[in-house]
């Protein structure tokens, strides 16, 4: 079913006359879980925002150069993967000279979430993640969130299976391992 | 949820705990069009003048070439009418002197 109107969108948005109300069908199509996408990545639903209304920009943008040899879905998620990664790189040179690193700048933002409705393990959690190199945590999110298979992940991310399954697994036991010293202490 | 997860994060579970205003998604797509219609625009806009300059050019360009054209002609009828007048000055007589005698001549 998807596919079917991915496939329909997809020849509105070749064509000029089509291709405004194409887009925004595809908006309201994937603009929640590029949210979520996003929002896991940069937890503050104001940053969320910005960086969803750029990577939409972009696609609007690029839409000529688009040639439909991945799914719009992995074209979409690749430029919000990218547009995120940018956004706490950004984010991290303009705080290099601050008394936080980035993680503890976005951990701070967390605790101030008025969108938070987690409860306190769910709290934890997130701290855990924000203990995980970025391209871990990107992986984690996507497999145990968002529920993507591996071979989704690569065409995404552009990294083979093996090395997504590595890199899963280490931040499971990353995880693991602050939320069992947690629970210690 | 994945088999490699221990009893820890199985027990915290893979809710999403995060969410957003209400009626976010409605007004964030309002807002995309809105966005892609300006931008419409804009690019119609920003064309706009380049094509005014471009028209321009060629305009100039076009009268260019005709003045070019029609001064050439004035030059090139101002020579003969020149060479006219010049030999319409000359005695013939001293023309005949002017050019050279052919050598069978001396002979």
């Amino acid at each position: 079913m998807a596919d079917i109107e991915e496939h329909n969108i997809l020849s509105q948005l070749v064509n000029p006359k089509t291709n405004a109300q194409a887009f925004s069908k595809l908006v309201r199509l994937y603009q929640e879980r590029l949210y979520w996408h996003i929002r896991k990545m940069v937890l503050s639903h104001e940053d969320a925002n910005d960086v969803l209304q750029n990577t939409f920009m972009k696609a609007w943008n690029g839409l000529a150069g688009f040639r439909g040899e991945s799914q719009i879905s992995t074209w979409l998620y690749r430029i919000a993967t990218n547009e995120t990664l940018t956004f706490l790189t950004n984010k991290r040179m303009r705080n290099i000279s601050g008394i936080d690193d980035v993680e503890g700048l976005l951990l701070g933002q967390l605790q101030a979430e008025t969108y938070f409705s987690g409860n306190e393990a769910e709290m934890k959690l997130q701290k855990a993640i924000l203990t995980l190199p970025e391209k871990q945590r990107l992986v984690f999110n996507m497999k145990y969130f968002d529920d993507l298979t591996y071979e989704e992940m690569e065409n995404i991310l552009e990294t083979s299976v093996g090395a997504l399954k590595a890199s899963y697994h280490h931040a499971v036991k990353k995880i693991e391992k602050y939320l069992t010293e947690e629970k210690v202490t | 949820m994945d088999k490699e997860l221990n009893k820890i994060l199985k027990e915290t579970g893979n809710r999403n705990p995060f969410t957003v205003p209400e009626n976010y998604f409605e007004n964030f797509a309002v807002e995309i069009d809105t966005k892609i219609g300006k931008d419409r625009l804009s690019v119609k806009k920003l064309l706009k003048p380049w094509l005014y300059l471009a028209a321009m050019f060629v305009g100039l360009f076009l009268m260019g070439n005709v003045f070019y054209a029609v001064y050439q002609n004035n030059r090139k009828m101002d020579a003969d009418l020149y060479e006219m007048y010049v030999m319409s000055q000359i005695d013939q007589t001293v023309v005949l002197d002017y050019y050279p005698v052919e050598s069978d001549d001396y002979e």
